[in-house]
Protein backbone atom coordinates (compact mmCIF):
# COMPACT_ATOMS: atom_id res chain seq x y z
CA UNK A 1 0.00 0.00 0.00
CA UNK A 2 1.23 3.30 -0.69
CA UNK A 3 0.80 6.18 1.47
CA UNK A 4 -0.82 8.91 -0.05
CA UNK A 5 -4.01 7.35 -0.36
CA UNK A 6 -3.83 6.26 3.07
CA UNK A 7 -3.35 9.55 4.04
CA UNK A 8 -5.84 11.38 2.36
CA UNK A 9 -8.24 8.37 4.00
CA UNK A 10 -6.79 9.56 7.36
CA UNK A 11 -6.54 13.67 6.60
CA UNK A 12 -10.31 13.95 5.62
CA UNK A 13 -12.10 12.84 7.70
CA UNK A 14 -9.58 14.61 10.44
CA UNK A 15 -10.55 17.40 8.91
CA UNK A 16 -13.89 17.18 8.31
CA UNK A 17 -13.92 16.36 12.22
CA UNK A 18 -11.70 19.56 12.69
CA UNK A 19 -13.99 21.74 10.70
CA UNK A 20 -17.32 20.86 12.46
CA UNK A 21 -16.08 21.40 16.05
CA UNK A 22 -14.18 24.73 14.47
CA UNK A 23 -17.63 25.57 12.73
CA UNK A 24 -19.80 24.47 16.11
CA UNK A 25 -17.64 26.98 17.72
CA UNK A 26 -17.75 29.46 15.43
CA UNK A 27 -21.44 29.58 15.37
CA UNK A 28 -21.22 29.00 19.24
CA UNK A 29 -19.46 32.08 19.84
CA UNK A 30 -21.30 34.11 17.40
CA UNK A 31 -24.22 33.69 19.32
CA UNK A 32 -22.83 34.69 22.92
CA UNK A 33 -21.02 37.09 21.05
CA UNK A 34 -18.10 36.19 23.42
CA UNK A 35 -14.97 35.71 21.25
CA UNK A 36 -13.36 33.83 23.53
CA UNK A 37 -10.50 32.48 21.36
CA UNK A 38 -8.52 29.67 21.62
CA UNK A 39 -10.62 27.32 23.92
CA UNK A 40 -9.57 25.05 26.52
CA UNK A 41 -8.77 21.91 24.36
CA UNK A 42 -12.03 21.86 22.47
CA UNK A 43 -14.92 19.56 24.64
CA UNK A 44 -16.01 16.46 23.04
CA UNK A 45 -13.30 16.09 20.42
CA UNK A 46 -11.37 13.69 22.04
CA UNK A 47 -13.05 10.94 20.48
CA UNK A 48 -13.56 12.20 17.17
CA UNK A 49 -9.72 13.91 15.71
CA UNK A 50 -7.28 13.96 18.07
CA UNK A 51 -5.27 11.09 18.39
CA UNK A 52 -4.29 12.26 21.82
CA UNK A 53 -2.92 10.79 25.18
CA UNK A 54 -4.75 7.30 24.34
CA UNK A 55 -1.87 5.10 24.88
CA UNK A 56 -1.73 2.64 21.70
CA UNK A 57 -2.76 -0.19 22.11
CA UNK A 58 -0.32 -3.41 20.74
CA UNK A 59 -1.97 -5.42 18.05
CA UNK A 60 -0.12 -8.34 19.08
CA UNK A 61 -1.41 -9.69 22.51
CA UNK A 62 1.32 -10.38 24.88
CA UNK A 63 2.84 -14.17 24.52
CA UNK A 64 0.72 -16.29 26.36
CA UNK A 65 2.78 -18.12 28.52
CA UNK A 66 0.85 -18.14 31.77
CA UNK A 67 0.49 -22.17 31.59
CA UNK A 68 4.31 -22.65 31.81
CA UNK A 69 6.65 -23.12 29.33
CA UNK A 70 5.40 -23.50 25.98
CA UNK A 71 5.28 -27.30 24.69
CA UNK A 72 7.37 -27.40 21.76
CA UNK A 73 6.98 -31.12 21.16
CA UNK A 74 9.35 -32.65 18.92
CA UNK A 75 7.13 -35.33 17.38
CA UNK A 76 4.82 -32.90 16.09
CA UNK A 77 7.42 -30.85 14.66
CA UNK A 78 8.89 -33.96 13.02
CA UNK A 79 5.16 -34.88 11.80
CA UNK A 80 4.95 -31.25 10.05
CA UNK A 81 8.05 -31.71 8.48
CA UNK A 82 7.76 -35.77 6.86
CA UNK A 83 4.12 -34.05 5.18
CA UNK A 84 5.90 -31.22 3.84
CA UNK A 85 8.51 -33.63 2.82
CA UNK A 86 5.48 -35.94 1.37
CA UNK A 87 4.23 -33.33 -0.40
CA UNK A 88 6.86 -32.24 -2.18
CA UNK A 89 7.27 -35.83 -3.95
CA UNK A 90 3.86 -35.17 -5.32
CA UNK A 91 3.93 -34.61 -9.03
CA UNK A 92 0.28 -33.70 -9.56
CA UNK A 93 -2.81 -33.70 -7.65
CA UNK A 94 -6.03 -32.79 -7.16
CA UNK A 95 -8.13 -31.28 -3.83
CA UNK A 96 -11.15 -30.27 -3.09
CA UNK A 97 -11.52 -28.06 0.02
CA UNK A 98 -14.49 -27.11 1.85
CA UNK A 99 -13.38 -24.06 3.47
CA UNK A 100 -15.17 -21.43 5.97
CA UNK A 101 -13.65 -18.19 6.64
CA UNK A 102 -14.81 -15.63 9.19
CA UNK A 103 -14.90 -11.88 8.60
CA UNK A 104 -14.88 -9.37 11.31
CA UNK A 105 -17.74 -6.82 11.21
CA UNK A 106 -16.99 -3.48 12.42
CA UNK A 107 -18.55 -4.22 15.67
CA UNK A 108 -16.20 -6.90 16.23
CA UNK A 109 -18.57 -9.91 15.81
CA UNK A 110 -17.30 -12.97 13.64
CA UNK A 111 -19.59 -13.99 10.63
CA UNK A 112 -18.61 -17.40 8.61
CA UNK A 113 -18.50 -17.70 5.01
CA UNK A 114 -18.36 -20.92 3.53
CA UNK A 115 -16.83 -21.73 0.10
CA UNK A 116 -15.26 -24.84 -1.52
CA UNK A 117 -12.07 -24.86 -4.16
CA UNK A 118 -11.79 -27.83 -5.84
CA UNK A 119 -7.60 -27.39 -7.30
CA UNK A 120 -5.46 -28.96 -9.93
CA UNK A 121 -1.86 -29.02 -9.82
CA UNK A 122 0.71 -30.14 -11.19
CA UNK A 123 4.46 -29.70 -10.20
CA UNK A 124 6.60 -27.14 -10.70
CA UNK A 125 4.49 -24.87 -13.03
CA UNK A 126 0.96 -25.42 -13.73
CA UNK A 127 -2.49 -24.78 -11.91
CA UNK A 128 -6.17 -24.50 -11.81
CA UNK A 129 -8.33 -23.40 -8.99
CA UNK A 130 -11.79 -22.76 -9.09
CA UNK A 131 -13.31 -21.20 -5.92
CA UNK A 132 -16.46 -20.66 -5.31
CA UNK A 133 -18.27 -18.81 -2.14
CA UNK A 134 -20.98 -16.59 -0.68
CA UNK A 135 -19.39 -14.18 -2.73
CA UNK A 136 -18.08 -14.73 -5.65
CA UNK A 137 -16.78 -17.24 -7.96
CA UNK A 138 -13.12 -17.58 -9.33
CA UNK A 139 -11.49 -19.53 -11.59
CA UNK A 140 -7.27 -19.24 -11.71
CA UNK A 141 -5.16 -20.53 -14.26
CA UNK A 142 -1.42 -20.92 -14.58
CA UNK A 143 0.18 -22.63 -17.21
CA UNK A 144 3.71 -22.03 -16.54
CA UNK A 145 3.60 -18.66 -18.65
CA UNK A 146 0.14 -16.61 -17.38
CA UNK A 147 -1.80 -16.18 -14.91
CA UNK A 148 -5.74 -15.58 -15.41
CA UNK A 149 -8.28 -14.63 -12.85
CA UNK A 150 -11.81 -15.06 -14.25
CA UNK A 151 -15.15 -14.22 -12.61
CA UNK A 152 -17.92 -16.19 -14.10
CA UNK A 153 -20.82 -14.41 -13.00
CA UNK A 154 -19.11 -11.23 -14.23
CA UNK A 155 -17.27 -12.59 -16.69
CA UNK A 156 -14.31 -10.27 -16.19
CA UNK A 157 -10.98 -11.50 -16.77
CA UNK A 158 -7.41 -10.67 -16.03
CA UNK A 159 -4.79 -12.05 -17.46
CA UNK A 160 -0.89 -11.23 -16.27
CA UNK A 161 2.77 -12.75 -17.51
CA UNK A 162 3.63 -15.10 -14.31
CA UNK A 163 6.78 -16.14 -13.06
CA UNK A 164 8.23 -20.35 -14.05
CA UNK A 165 7.40 -21.64 -10.49
CA UNK A 166 4.04 -22.01 -8.59
CA UNK A 167 6.03 -21.03 -5.41
CA UNK A 168 7.38 -17.77 -6.82
CA UNK A 169 3.48 -17.15 -8.51
CA UNK A 170 2.10 -17.56 -4.95
CA UNK A 171 4.16 -14.83 -3.75
CA UNK A 172 4.14 -12.40 -6.80
CA UNK A 173 0.39 -12.49 -6.32
CA UNK A 174 -0.22 -11.67 -3.03
CA UNK A 175 2.95 -9.07 -2.65
CA UNK A 176 1.72 -7.45 -5.87
CA UNK A 177 -1.64 -8.52 -7.23
CA UNK A 178 -3.49 -8.63 -3.57
CA UNK A 179 -4.33 -12.09 -5.07
CA UNK A 180 -4.63 -15.24 -2.06
CA UNK A 181 -3.82 -18.01 -3.91
CA UNK A 182 -6.07 -20.66 -2.21
CA UNK A 183 -4.28 -23.23 0.25
CA UNK A 184 -1.46 -21.32 -0.62
CA UNK A 185 0.42 -22.91 2.72
CA UNK A 186 0.34 -26.60 0.39
CA UNK A 187 3.11 -24.52 -1.72
CA UNK A 188 5.11 -23.36 1.28
CA UNK A 189 5.10 -26.19 3.31
CA UNK A 190 8.13 -27.40 3.00
CA UNK A 191 10.17 -25.56 1.18
CA UNK A 192 10.20 -22.46 3.40
CA UNK A 193 9.40 -22.33 6.57
CA UNK A 194 11.45 -24.15 9.46
CA UNK A 195 9.97 -24.73 12.73
CA UNK A 196 11.74 -21.74 14.39
CA UNK A 197 9.04 -19.82 14.50
CA UNK A 198 6.99 -22.31 16.20
CA UNK A 199 6.04 -21.33 20.30
CA UNK A 200 4.20 -24.12 20.61
CA UNK A 201 3.82 -27.36 18.95
CA UNK A 202 1.63 -30.50 20.64
CA UNK A 203 -0.02 -33.38 19.44
CA UNK A 204 -3.66 -33.66 20.52
CA UNK A 205 -4.18 -37.29 19.60
CA UNK A 206 -6.03 -39.42 16.60
CA UNK A 207 -9.06 -38.18 15.04
CA UNK A 208 -11.40 -39.32 12.07
CA UNK A 209 -11.49 -36.66 9.23
CA UNK A 210 -14.11 -37.65 6.77
CA UNK A 211 -13.65 -41.33 7.53
CA UNK A 212 -10.19 -41.19 7.19
CA UNK A 213 -7.62 -41.91 10.18
CA UNK A 214 -5.33 -38.85 11.18
CA UNK A 215 -3.12 -37.92 14.10
CA UNK A 216 -4.28 -33.89 15.22
CA UNK A 217 -1.90 -31.61 16.11
CA UNK A 218 -1.59 -28.31 17.58
CA UNK A 219 1.17 -24.94 16.71
CA UNK A 220 0.87 -21.63 17.75
CA UNK A 221 3.21 -18.76 16.54
CA UNK A 222 3.10 -15.40 16.40
CA UNK A 223 -0.57 -13.59 15.83
CA UNK A 224 -2.36 -17.36 14.97
CA UNK A 225 -2.93 -20.77 16.31
CA UNK A 226 -3.07 -23.13 14.27
CA UNK A 227 -4.52 -27.13 13.95
CA UNK A 228 -3.44 -29.38 11.64
CA UNK A 229 -4.85 -32.80 10.74
CA UNK A 230 -2.43 -35.43 9.05
CA UNK A 231 -3.38 -38.58 7.80
CA UNK A 232 -1.95 -41.34 9.45
CA UNK A 233 0.39 -44.38 7.64
CA UNK A 234 1.88 -44.08 4.22
CA UNK A 235 0.87 -41.05 3.08
CA UNK A 236 0.93 -38.32 5.40
CA UNK A 237 -1.58 -35.70 3.87
CA UNK A 238 -3.03 -32.72 5.69
CA UNK A 239 -7.10 -33.40 6.06
CA UNK A 240 -7.56 -30.79 7.81
CA UNK A 241 -6.59 -27.36 8.65
CA UNK A 242 -8.13 -24.54 11.13
CA UNK A 243 -6.32 -21.59 11.65
CA UNK A 244 -7.06 -18.89 14.27
CA UNK A 245 -6.42 -15.58 13.76
CA UNK A 246 -4.97 -14.35 17.41
CA UNK A 247 -3.50 -10.12 16.76
CA UNK A 248 -7.51 -9.94 15.91
CA UNK A 249 -9.02 -10.01 19.14
CA UNK A 250 -12.31 -11.03 17.54
CA UNK A 251 -10.15 -14.06 16.93
CA UNK A 252 -11.46 -15.31 13.28
CA UNK A 253 -11.10 -18.31 11.92
CA UNK A 254 -10.42 -20.16 9.05
CA UNK A 255 -11.10 -23.77 8.21
CA UNK A 256 -10.13 -26.01 5.01
CA UNK A 257 -10.89 -29.91 4.82
CA UNK A 258 -8.93 -30.95 2.07
CA UNK A 259 -10.07 -34.33 0.11
CA UNK A 260 -7.02 -35.78 -1.96
CA UNK A 261 -7.07 -37.43 -5.15
CA UNK A 262 -3.44 -38.38 -5.99
CA UNK A 263 -4.04 -39.39 -9.48
CA UNK A 264 -5.70 -37.23 -11.42
CA UNK A 265 -6.52 -37.61 -14.99
CA UNK A 266 -6.74 -33.77 -17.20
CA UNK A 267 -5.90 -32.12 -19.94
CA UNK A 268 -2.84 -29.93 -20.51
CA UNK A 269 -5.56 -27.49 -21.74
CA UNK A 270 -6.82 -27.62 -18.47
CA UNK A 271 -4.42 -25.15 -16.55
CA UNK A 272 -4.64 -22.32 -20.01
CA UNK A 273 -7.00 -19.82 -19.91
CA UNK A 274 -9.02 -19.37 -23.03
CA UNK A 275 -11.43 -16.12 -22.68
CA UNK A 276 -15.41 -17.21 -23.58
CA UNK A 277 -16.51 -15.26 -26.39
CA UNK A 278 -18.34 -12.71 -24.28
CA UNK A 279 -15.59 -12.31 -21.44
CA UNK A 280 -14.26 -8.82 -20.66
CA UNK A 281 -10.55 -8.28 -19.83
CA UNK A 282 -9.63 -5.95 -16.99
CA UNK A 283 -6.52 -5.00 -15.17
CA UNK A 284 -5.87 -5.68 -11.56
CA UNK A 285 -4.70 -3.55 -8.96
CA UNK A 286 -1.57 -2.91 -8.41
CA UNK A 287 0.09 -2.53 -5.28
CA UNK A 288 2.42 0.30 -4.74
CA UNK A 289 2.75 3.53 -6.90
CA UNK A 290 1.41 2.47 -10.15
CA UNK A 291 -2.40 2.39 -9.38
CA UNK A 292 -3.47 -0.02 -12.17
CA UNK A 293 -1.65 -2.64 -14.40
CA UNK A 294 -2.30 -2.34 -17.90
CA UNK B 1 -20.35 36.44 8.17
CA UNK B 2 -24.08 35.86 9.57
CA UNK B 3 -24.45 32.50 11.34
CA UNK B 4 -26.65 30.80 8.81
CA UNK B 5 -23.85 31.45 5.55
CA UNK B 6 -21.45 30.26 7.98
CA UNK B 7 -23.13 27.13 9.47
CA UNK B 8 -23.89 26.31 5.74
CA UNK B 9 -20.54 26.82 4.53
CA UNK B 10 -18.88 25.05 7.15
CA UNK B 11 -21.82 21.64 6.65
CA UNK B 12 -20.93 21.81 3.37
CA UNK B 13 -17.43 21.88 3.78
CA UNK B 14 -17.74 18.51 6.09
CA UNK B 15 -19.91 16.98 3.71
CA UNK B 16 -17.51 17.11 0.78
CA UNK B 17 -14.47 16.02 2.91
CA UNK B 18 -16.24 13.06 4.62
CA UNK B 19 -17.28 12.26 0.81
CA UNK B 20 -14.05 12.63 -0.40
CA UNK B 21 -12.70 10.35 2.44
CA UNK B 22 -15.36 7.64 1.72
CA UNK B 23 -14.68 7.35 -1.87
CA UNK B 24 -10.70 6.49 -1.07
CA UNK B 25 -11.44 4.76 1.83
CA UNK B 26 -13.40 1.39 -0.17
CA UNK B 27 -10.44 0.99 -2.87
CA UNK B 28 -7.97 0.27 0.30
CA UNK B 29 -9.90 -2.02 1.15
CA UNK B 30 -10.16 -3.93 -2.06
CA UNK B 31 -8.36 -7.30 -1.90
CA UNK B 32 -10.93 -9.08 -0.47
CA UNK B 33 -9.58 -9.90 2.50
CA UNK B 34 -10.45 -6.74 5.07
CA UNK B 35 -10.58 -7.78 8.24
CA UNK B 36 -10.93 -12.01 8.62
CA UNK B 37 -8.70 -14.54 9.10
CA UNK B 38 -5.85 -15.34 7.69
CA UNK B 39 -5.75 -18.28 5.32
CA UNK B 40 -2.33 -19.30 5.34
CA UNK B 41 0.25 -19.84 8.88
CA UNK B 42 3.06 -20.04 6.14
CA UNK B 43 2.72 -16.33 5.05
CA UNK B 44 4.61 -14.01 6.92
CA UNK B 45 1.24 -11.84 7.23
CA UNK B 46 3.31 -9.29 6.54
CA UNK B 47 2.49 -7.62 2.72
CA UNK B 48 -0.90 -6.62 2.05
CA UNK B 49 -2.99 -8.86 4.12
CA UNK B 50 -1.09 -8.05 7.17
CA UNK B 51 -1.65 -4.32 6.74
CA UNK B 52 -5.23 -5.49 5.50
CA UNK B 53 -5.61 -6.68 8.44
CA UNK B 54 -4.35 -4.92 11.42
CA UNK B 55 -5.75 -1.44 9.94
CA UNK B 56 -8.76 -2.47 10.63
CA UNK B 57 -7.90 -4.84 13.56
CA UNK B 58 -7.54 -4.09 17.22
CA UNK B 59 -5.49 -0.82 17.19
CA UNK B 60 -7.64 1.62 16.59
CA UNK B 61 -11.10 0.02 17.95
CA UNK B 62 -10.37 1.05 21.81
CA UNK B 63 -8.10 3.64 21.45
CA UNK B 64 -9.82 6.79 19.96
CA UNK B 65 -8.19 8.57 17.39
CA UNK B 66 -5.42 6.49 16.98
CA UNK B 67 -6.78 5.52 13.63
CA UNK B 68 -8.54 7.80 11.96
CA UNK B 69 -9.80 5.42 8.92
CA UNK B 70 -10.77 3.42 11.61
CA UNK B 71 -12.72 6.04 13.31
CA UNK B 72 -13.95 7.13 10.31
CA UNK B 73 -15.76 3.58 9.34
CA UNK B 74 -17.68 3.81 12.92
CA UNK B 75 -18.35 5.81 15.49
CA UNK B 76 -17.75 8.93 14.92
CA UNK B 77 -18.81 9.69 11.33
CA UNK B 78 -22.06 8.07 11.79
CA UNK B 79 -22.23 9.94 15.17
CA UNK B 80 -22.04 12.90 13.67
CA UNK B 81 -24.27 12.49 11.06
CA UNK B 82 -27.14 11.12 13.00
CA UNK B 83 -26.20 14.25 15.52
CA UNK B 84 -28.72 16.89 15.46
CA UNK B 85 -26.97 19.59 13.99
CA UNK B 86 -25.50 18.04 11.10
CA UNK B 87 -27.95 16.33 10.00
CA UNK B 88 -30.65 18.94 9.12
CA UNK B 89 -27.89 20.50 7.50
CA UNK B 90 -26.51 18.40 5.39
CA UNK B 91 -30.14 17.51 4.29
CA UNK B 92 -30.44 20.52 2.34
CA UNK B 93 -27.30 19.68 0.45
CA UNK B 94 -28.75 16.35 -0.86
CA UNK B 95 -26.34 14.39 0.63
CA UNK B 96 -28.51 13.25 3.65
CA UNK B 97 -30.90 11.97 1.31
CA UNK B 98 -27.87 9.07 0.17
CA UNK B 99 -28.14 8.48 3.61
CA UNK B 100 -31.84 7.35 4.23
CA UNK B 101 -32.80 5.58 1.58
CA UNK B 102 -32.25 2.67 -0.35
CA UNK B 103 -28.82 3.81 -1.58
CA UNK B 104 -26.96 3.26 1.69
CA UNK B 105 -27.93 -0.26 2.62
CA UNK B 106 -26.90 -1.40 -0.87
CA UNK B 107 -23.80 0.46 -0.39
CA UNK B 108 -22.94 -0.36 3.42
CA UNK B 109 -23.24 -4.08 2.80
CA UNK B 110 -20.59 -3.47 -0.46
CA UNK B 111 -18.16 -2.17 2.12
CA UNK B 112 -18.38 -4.47 4.96
CA UNK B 113 -19.46 -7.57 4.33
CA UNK B 114 -20.99 -7.77 0.95
CA UNK B 115 -18.30 -6.03 -0.68
CA UNK B 116 -16.80 -7.99 -3.16
CA UNK B 117 -19.78 -9.83 -3.84
CA UNK B 118 -19.98 -10.57 -7.53
CA UNK B 119 -23.02 -7.61 -8.51
CA UNK B 120 -23.78 -7.25 -11.94
CA UNK B 121 -23.38 -3.88 -12.95
CA UNK B 122 -26.95 -3.97 -15.19
CA UNK B 123 -29.26 -4.49 -12.23
CA UNK B 124 -27.25 -1.93 -9.70
CA UNK B 125 -26.71 -3.85 -6.64
CA UNK B 126 -29.63 -5.21 -6.27
CA UNK B 127 -30.63 -8.82 -6.23
CA UNK B 128 -26.99 -9.82 -6.87
CA UNK B 129 -26.28 -9.45 -3.30
CA UNK B 130 -26.35 -11.75 -0.12
CA UNK B 131 -25.69 -11.15 3.98
CA UNK B 132 -27.16 -8.13 4.36
CA UNK B 133 -26.72 -6.98 8.21
CA UNK B 134 -27.88 -4.13 10.45
CA UNK B 135 -24.36 -3.77 12.13
CA UNK B 136 -22.74 -2.24 8.87
CA UNK B 137 -24.70 1.17 8.79
CA UNK B 138 -21.47 2.78 9.80
CA UNK B 139 -19.76 3.25 6.08
CA UNK B 140 -22.54 4.84 5.10
CA UNK B 141 -20.72 7.76 3.71
CA UNK B 142 -19.36 5.52 1.10
CA UNK B 143 -22.78 5.63 -0.18
CA UNK B 144 -22.92 9.23 -0.72
CA UNK B 145 -19.74 9.08 -2.19
CA UNK B 146 -20.94 5.96 -4.79
CA UNK B 147 -23.90 8.03 -5.93
CA UNK B 148 -23.65 11.62 -5.87
CA UNK B 149 -20.09 12.74 -5.52
CA UNK B 150 -18.67 10.73 -8.76
CA UNK B 151 -15.06 12.36 -8.42
CA UNK B 152 -12.95 10.73 -11.30
CA UNK B 153 -10.52 8.57 -9.31
CA UNK B 154 -13.07 6.99 -6.68
CA UNK B 155 -13.84 3.55 -6.56
CA UNK B 156 -16.88 2.14 -5.58
CA UNK B 157 -18.32 -1.79 -5.72
CA UNK B 158 -21.62 -1.54 -6.93
CA UNK B 159 -22.45 0.99 -9.89
CA UNK B 160 -25.49 2.84 -9.93
CA UNK B 161 -28.49 1.69 -11.55
CA UNK B 162 -28.83 2.04 -15.42
CA UNK B 163 -25.99 1.86 -17.07
CA UNK B 164 -24.45 0.73 -20.03
CA UNK B 165 -21.36 -1.29 -20.71
CA UNK B 166 -19.31 0.73 -23.33
CA UNK B 167 -16.12 -1.03 -25.02
CA UNK B 168 -13.32 1.76 -25.80
CA UNK B 169 -10.54 0.25 -26.91
CA UNK B 170 -10.51 -3.17 -25.43
CA UNK B 171 -11.97 -0.87 -21.90
CA UNK B 172 -15.41 -2.54 -20.87
CA UNK B 173 -16.42 1.20 -19.29
CA UNK B 174 -19.45 1.40 -18.00
CA UNK B 175 -21.51 4.69 -18.69
CA UNK B 176 -23.75 5.35 -15.82
CA UNK B 177 -25.38 8.87 -17.23
CA UNK B 178 -22.76 10.88 -17.38
CA UNK B 179 -20.00 9.41 -15.20
CA UNK B 180 -18.14 6.54 -16.56
CA UNK B 181 -16.77 3.41 -14.61
CA UNK B 182 -13.50 1.23 -14.82
CA UNK B 183 -13.92 -2.17 -13.76
CA UNK B 184 -10.91 -3.88 -12.32
CA UNK B 185 -9.90 -6.69 -10.37
CA UNK B 186 -8.86 -5.65 -6.72
CA UNK B 187 -7.24 -9.02 -5.59
CA UNK B 188 -10.33 -11.42 -6.69
CA UNK B 189 -12.90 -8.25 -6.18
CA UNK B 190 -14.36 -6.44 -8.87
CA UNK B 191 -14.43 -2.94 -8.01
CA UNK B 192 -14.89 0.26 -10.35
CA UNK B 193 -13.04 3.30 -10.60
CA UNK B 194 -14.81 6.73 -12.25
CA UNK B 195 -12.95 7.93 -14.66
CA UNK B 196 -13.04 10.77 -17.49
CA UNK B 197 -15.07 9.95 -20.02
CA UNK B 198 -12.97 7.99 -22.47
CA UNK B 199 -11.76 9.89 -25.85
Amino acid sequence: MSISPRATRFVSPIAAALLLISCGRASRTQQKAAPTENPPAAEGTTDSAAPTTGTVETVTPAPQEAGGAPERDANAIKALDHMSAYLRTLKSFQIRSETTRDEVLDNGQAVTFAGVTDMLVQRPNHLRAEVTNDKQNRTYFYDGKSFSLWGQRVNYYATIPAPPTLRALVDVLDEKYNVEMPLADLFYWGERRSADDLESAVDVGPSQIGGVSCEHYAFRQKGADWQLWIQQGDFPLPRKLVITTTSDEAMPRFSSVMTWNLAPSFDASAFTFVPPKDARRIAFVVNGPSEVAQ
Amino acid sequence: MPVSILRRTCILAIAVLLLAGGATLIGQRGGGGARGARTSVNRSFGGASASRSFSGASASRSTSGVSADRNFNSANVNRNFNSANVNRNVNSANVNRNFNNVNVNRNVNNVNVDRDIDVNGHYGGWGGGCCYHPAATAAAVTAAAATTAAVVGSVVHTLPPACSEVNVNGVPYQQCGSTWYQPQFAGTTVNYTVVNPPQ
